[in-house]
């Protein structure tokens, strides 16, 4: 079986993935210019030596706010898939493992929120609790909190499902029935024993998700309900740059729309990849959750 | 039979307790209703007035079996922001959604089978990997950036089609068919990328299968054995794009934005920024609806394709 | 003319490291309406021989020597649209897989008639009939009532008797049957055997009968062709092989039969392991295992002809 970092995807994946992340984590530092400086005069410039990307109808470097927008569309992917995993797993395994009642009530649960279409609620959710700073105790959180709980609530389902079905089946394992027999705890079976083996798709699943969890972050920001402007996000700069799709500011919309693409793409080729690598056998379950 | 009435029964209680979900999250948000209308200076007197004559004094559990009661019936009551039908904005702007994800359902479908059952009968060459990177950049770009593209492209260089707006079917067949065509690409796109990788593989699958070796030992020409073939690979297909159909009307609603579409997103979306709750509770309980049939079709179509399972 | 013949056949795929071969030079020949048991334990490539005949062989294995002839014409050579209307025809195959085999979203009467169709220029209507009446020979009583159910309605036992009725419904000269009874229980075995001996005198069919089990082997068969590592050992008709075996390999296998007269608990086996495809030099295969091995036998063995009869051997006796 071929080693993952020979396989040509997963290395385009990684790359695209890295490079996302290093843009979010070192933004500050390799950001050149301030993207939130306006300087009316240079505005609408096309690509050049001084801005790599061009200006916006602000005057605002491109290249800059790409950088800094990969913060809440990654911030987003990942803190709501660790929201699904934390819920999903804990939901899945121990309904596989305790069964009963305990799994039939959980298990139903989860499909009932499975019921609720994504993006629908995340619209309705942002666009009645409101948009704006949301204050929880002494903290304020951005507004892009709203969303990554609400979606990472609904990523509990998926999650849940692909742990269950695999603790079902490690829970009948000889291994585990060894270990009940030696009088270790429930507890340290199910993390100990039964978790380790159940990893695998639920790794494959989460690198998915977070791509999802990309294209709802721009897409709520392009309506106006994620990020709050003047704070740079890919779909945000869609949505400034709508009216330039006529006059031909190409640069306008072409590099936002390429920075979610090539992440997304990453995110989906080391998620194809992962899959390939860590159980050939189901590399074709495919199934749609967004 | 029992099982397909359970089944409609199960959809039929999520539906419910969804809608409670909702109802208390309309309902418990600071904001009042009266407020939104009456202004932040109103006084306590003018506020309780206006909650009597719309039925918002009443306890809650009320206000919900009046609200459900109604929509069982068809009737989405009024908006108490402007007075104006929620049924009625509802009944306008559905259809229009409804048709787009249906065309780019339609368009999905058509792209995404024959691409996917050919990738798997000719697994390896040429058109298998075009197929893969399609499939994998379909599934990356986002509907509402290819929106913008196509927008550039179709519209603004080549002129072939308008930059948005929706023509209704009257004005005209074909311009009406235009209108809808960019937007119906950039929300299919997606879903080609989707179904056309699960036919294949399900594709690639049957033709693994014992039986398939069986058909050509007996010597049955090839078009039957892909007939065969097609049928087994089938059920998986289905469901998936049964539950595709589902999700395509969430993210119809962003495309809508993209090309200026009336449809439910403008409901929607000004309902948000006008702050009238009830008719976002409206709107979200439909859409909910319909993201449920779309599952339960798909459930029901698998069991029914299946014979195994439907006895 | 034999009905077909088998003539110096090998079969292998290639690797890396050079060309595997399953099958190393074999050669039999089955006459018409003879019931011939081609004998071997897994790995020994009897099955890859049957596949070779219908030229079903999945890539990246093939045929890379030898005429593989069916009344004198080679089908090695064959194009796809003869060897398509030679399959389930003139040739019919039957597979270990009576479980899976026939197709689950279809009923037996549309896959039945489907294939009666395909061979010849009747309506829906009349291969009905036809499968009805196939379906009575294998024994499957009411045929009628049960052309509209579906595969999973049917015991493991009736799904082989209805892809046995599948094979024989164009009448064909040649019937291979490849292990039709390893996935079945072992009561269900016997009636299986006993059918196709049955359907081989009403038919005048030849039968190539494939598999592991001497015993089976012996109801139905009247030569047999004994298989290992892809070479031939030994072909004697069936009493003959039984009461005098002549190779070491096949006096090897009977012992392992077991056997009432045996003491009670005793197994025989065959000291060692099956051999591997690959890594086998132009000698004996068996010679690891062989109590008789001398220095010669890494050198292939002739095939000494005696009568009705062919051992490989260089110390096969008289």
């Amino acid at each position: 079986m071929k080693a993952l970092w020979r396989r040509p995807e997963a290395c385009i994946g990684l790359i695209l993935v890295l490079g996302a992340v290093l843009m979010a984590l070192l933004a500050p530092w390799i950001a050149p210019y301030d993207p939130l400086a306006i300087d009316l005069a240079r505005k609408l410039m096309p690509p050049s030596a001084a801005h790599w990307m061009g200006t916006d109808q602000n005057g605002r470097d491109i290249l800059s706010r790409i950088i800094w927008g990969a913060r809440p569309s990654l911030t987003v992917g990942v803190l709501a898939v660790t929201i699904g995993v934390l819920g999903g797993v804990a939901i899945g395994l121990s309904a596989g493992y305790v069964r009963g009642l305990w799994e039939q009530a959980a298990m139903r649960t989860v499909d009932g929120l499975a019921s609720i279409p994504m993006l629908i609620w995340a619209i309705a959710v942002v666009g009645i609790v409101g948009v704006g700073p949301l204050p929880i105790g002494p903290w304020t959180l951005p507004n892009e909190s709203k969303i990554i709980l609400l979606v990472g609530i609904l990523y509990i389902p998926p999650l849940a499902r692909v742990t269950y079905g695999g603790a079902l089946v490690e829970s009948n394992a000889d291994y585990v029935r060894a270990r009940r027999m030696q009088g270790a705890s429930r507890l340290a079976i199910m993390f100990g024993d039964v978790l380790p083996n159940c990893l695998s798709p639920v790794i494959v699943q989460a690198t998915l998700l977070i791509a999802v969890g990309i294209v709802v972050e721009a897409s709520l920001s392009f309506v106006g309900l994620g990020v709050e402007p003047p704070n740079p996000s890919w779909g945000g700069m869609l949505s400034d740059a709508r009216k330039y799709i006529f006059s031909g500011e190409w640069w306008t919309y072409v590099f936002p729309g390429l920075a979610i693409s090539l992440s997304v793409i990453g995110f989906n080729l080391l998620g194809d990849a992962l899959r390939e690598f860590l159980d050939p056998r189901r590399a074709a379950g495919i199934s749609v959750v967004a | 039979m029992w099982a397909i009435g359970g089944r409609i029964a199960g959809s039929l209680a999520t539906l419910l307790a969804v809608s409670i979900v909702l109802f208390v999250l309309v309902h418990t948000i600071p904001v009042s209703p009266a407020r939104v209308v009456l202004g932040i200076d109103a006084s306590e007197a003018d506020i309780a007035e206006f909650d009597r004559d719309h039925g918002l004094d009443k306890p809650l559990w009320q206000q919900y079996a009046a609200w459900i009661g109604g929509v069982a019936k068809g009737d989405f009551g009024k908006s108490v922001i402007d007075e104006t039908s929620i049924s009625r904005q509802i009944a306008d702007t559905f259809p229009v959604t409804f048709e787009l994800v249906l065309l780019a359902f339609l368009f999905a479908l058509a792209v995404a089978i024959p691409l996917g059952a050919i990738s798997a009968l000719y697994g390896g060459q040429t058109i298998d990997h075009l197929a893969r990177i399609v499939s994998v950049v379909g599934v990356s770009i986002p509907g509402f950036w290819l929106g913008l593209i196509l927008i550039a492209w179709g519209a603004v260089s080549l002129g072939w089609f308008p930059a948005g707006g929706y023509v209704p079917w009257r004005a005209g067949a074909l311009a009406h068919l235009q209108s809808l065509a960019l937007p119906a690409i950039a929300l299919g796109l997606y879903y080609v990328a989707i179904i056309s990788r699960m036919t294949r593989s399900s594709v690639a699958d049957v033709l693994l299968a014992d039986h398939v070796r069986v058909s050509r030992a007996m010597g049955l020409s090839r078009r039957r054995i892909l007939t065969y073939v097609l049928k087994n690979a089938l059920p998986p297909v289905v469901t998936v794009s049964a539950m595709s159909f589902g999700y395509m009307f969430g993210w119809a609603l962003i495309i809508e934005q993209v090309f200026n579409i009336a449809g439910m997103s403008r409901a929607l979306l000004s309902a948000i920024f006008r702050r009238d709750y009830l008719m976002i509770e409206n709107v979200v309980l439909v859409i909910t609806a319909v993201f449920l049939a779309a599952n339960l079709i798909a459930d029901l179509l698998y069991a029914w394709l299946d014979p195994r399972l439907s006895r | 003319m034999a009905l077909l013949e088998i003539d110096d056949l090998h079969i292998g795929y290639p690797t890396d490291n050079g060309v595997v071969e399953l099958v190393r030079g074999l050669s039999f020949s089955v006459e018409a309406g003879e019931a011939v048991g081609l004998v071997g334990e897994s790995g020994s490539g009897k099955s890859q021989t049957a596949l070779a005949i219908l030229q079903l062989l999945r890539p990246p294995v093939r045929i890379l020597k030898g005429a593989i002839r069916f009344d004198g014409r080679d089908l090695a050579t064959a194009d796809e649209r003869t060897l398509r209307q030679l399959r389930g025809s003139a040739i019919s195959m039957v597979f270990q897989d009576a479980l899976s085999g026939l197709n689950p979203a279809f009923n037996i009467g549309r896959q039945l008639t489907d294939v009666i169709m395909a061979h010849r220029r009747s309506s829906r209507a009349d291969a009905l009939k036809i499968a009805v009446e196939a379906l009575g020979m294998v024994g499957i009583r009411e045929p009628e009532s049960r052309l509209r159910q579906y595969p999973h309605q049917f015991s493991g036992g009736m799904r082989q008797r209805v892809l046995i009725a599948m094979a024989i419904a164009c009448r064909p000269k040649l019937l291979i049957a490849d292990e039709p009874t390893t996935a079945l229980d072992v009561t269900v075995q016997a009636q299986i055997v006993e059918l196709l001996a049955g359907l081989r005198e009403r038919l005048s069919l030849a039968l190539l009968f494939i598999t592991h089990n001497l015993d089976l082997m012996s109801q139905v068969c009247g030569r047999a062709v004994v298989l290992y590592g892809g070479m031939l050992m030994e072909e004697a008709p069936v009493a003959a092989l039984f009461a005098s075996p002549r190779q070491p390999y096949t006096r090897a296998l009977l012992r392992c039969v077991p056997r009432l007269s045996d003491a009670p608990g005793a197994i025989n086996s065959i000291e060692g392991a099956p051999p591997v495809a690959g890594r086998l030099g132009p000698g004996c295969p068996f010679v690891p295992r062989c109590a008789l091995q001398v220095a010669q036998c890494v050198e292939r063995p002739p095939e000494r002809v005696d009568a009705s009869r062919r051992v490989a051997c260089w110390r096969a006796e008289g």
